[in-house]
């Protein structure tokens, strides 16, 4: 059952997107988070009704640790300052396919291992999970696309 | 495109339709291939001049500067597709936020009652700038995963997805504005889906009208006093049109407003059907027929509380 987020679990994702990204906390003001037990947690209206099937977007989900959501990233890229990396054309399109990617260390110089934002040129196009110089693609499968035109 | 046309079909809608011709030689024809902008995540000119790079030529529609025709299968498999800057939809659907964008300005919360695959949820998301909440409703569960792939693709947060039949939708909230787009018998989508005269009959489209006019007298007791209805079809049928909208007036103070969007042809409800008459009021409604717009067909009513 969806409800309102506890005002801890609230902090620990607000602080977590300001620490990784650098999304300060004033970008999702018009709105509040909600969660439910599987640990998701939504970006929702602040006007909230029981027995809702979903709200807003899901923009993480809290395990153990936080994992930021696809959503999250490709909504709220442009507020994102930390923890992304620039793809080529060739690696852009690999990535929306939904392959993972190695890369040099020259590539990843704006990111640490964890969670990170994939960009082409300005646009913000998902989330993936760099370990080393390896990024696992974290595109949901019913996302992934062979693009023709970028 | 390969159709087959019943003849009590032709017989019905020859009475009803000003260039029988036309009409019946434009349902074999494929629907124009066409998508709107989502502002929410783009603008007009950005996407022009992509697709200009792209070389995919696009046409903006006369009616609605957000929507462009593409002749081009390319469209859903560009950048600009996958990061949920255009949507693709038909153009008659468009047609009911648009009736209501003024209103939609200050509407604090909205109904979509019939809501997947959240072609109009979307664009009632863009009108209102994320803002204010919109209730996206769907019976069928398997539409509902799609109505929510749509939203998220979209970057739609205003919303909040509930799965009732709309006709028992709980009487706990009052809203500003609410859309039906009904389940109906489908004779307007025969140019997307050609196979969709193909069980047609007169039986068929009055198996609808029970559950349409229960949809739209739950919409009415749902609005707030000034609030706003759109009910639409994508049938030509009076039965299930005008018949239904005249049903309302007969039941409810409710008052129908002036459908005015330039440069699309629209038809007026019509004043009697079958030896029925309806309300004076319900020419205020509107047909949309292919011929006349290169579009599906459609039915509007705005509706005022």
């Amino acid at each position: 059952m969806i409800k309102k987020c506890p005002s801890k679990k609230q902090r620990l994702v607000f602080n977590y997107l300001e620490k990784r990204f650098g999304i300060k906390r004033d970008s999702f003001n018009d709105f509040n988070l909600y969660t439910e037990e599987k640990g998701k947690i939504f970006l929702g209206p602040k006007t909230f009704i029981n027995r809702c099937i979903s709200i807003g977007l899901v923009i993480a989900r809290i395990d153990n640790s936080i994992e930021p959501s696809n959503n999250l990233l490709q909504t709220f890229g442009k507020y994102v300052k930390k923890n992304f990396i620039l793809l080529n054309k060739e690696d852009a399109l690999s990535y929306i396919k939904g392959e993972d990617l190695e890369f040099l260390q020259d590539e990843i110089k704006e990111a640490t291992e964890g969670y990170v934002l994939l960009k082409y040129s300005n646009f913000p196009l998902g989330c993936g999970l760099l370990k080393g110089k390896h990024l696992k693609n974290m595109l949901p499968k019913a996302k992934r696309l062979k693009l023709e035109f970028l | 495109m390969n159709i087959t046309i019943p003849q009590k079909f032709k017989d019905r809608y020859t009475k009803l339709v000003d260039d029988p011709n036309n009409f019946f030689n434009i349902l074999s024809k494929p629907l124009q291939k066409s998508f709107r902008v989502n502002t929410l995540k783009s603008s007009i000119n950005e996407i022009r001049e992509r697709f200009n790079i792209y070389g995919i030529n696009i046409k903006q529609v006369p009616w609605y500067s957000d929507a462009f025709i593409s002749e081009s299968l390319a469209v859903g498999v560009t950048l600009e597709y996958f990061l949920g800057h255009i949507y693709i939809q038909e153009l008659t659907s468009m047609l009911p936020p648009l009736l209501i964008i003024k209103e939609l300005q200050n509407a604090k919360i909205v109904l979509d009652g019939c809501a997947a695959p959240g072609s109009k949820t979307t664009q009632l998301a863009d009108f209102m700038k994320n803002q204010g909440t919109i209730i996206a409703n769907e019976l069928d569960y398997a539409r509902l995963y799609i109505l929510k792939f749509n939203l998220e693709r979209i970057g739609v947060i205003n919303t909040i997805l509930t799965r009732y039949d709309m006709r028992f939708f709980p009487n706990e909230l009052e809203f500003d504005v609410i859309l039906v787009d009904v389940p109906c018998s489908g004779e307007g989508t025969i140019r997307r889906d050609p196979k969709a005269l193909s069980n047609w009959s007169e039986n068929r489209i009055l198996r609808y009208v029970g559950i349409q006019k229960q949809i739209i007298l739950k919409a009415f007791d749902l609005l707030k006093p000034g609030g706003h209805i759109v009910y639409s079809t994508c049938t030509f049928a009076p039965e299930e049109n005008e018949n239904v909208v005249d049903f309302l007036l007969n039941k409810r103070p409710a008052k129908i407003e002036k459908i005015n969007i330039p440069k699309i042809k629209l038809t007026p409800g019509i004043q009697e059907w079958n030896g029925k008459t309806f309300n004076s009021d319900i020419k205020k409604t509107v047909r949309i027929w292919p011929h006349h717009n290169d579009t599906n067909g459609f039915f509007l009513a705005k509706i005022k509380k």
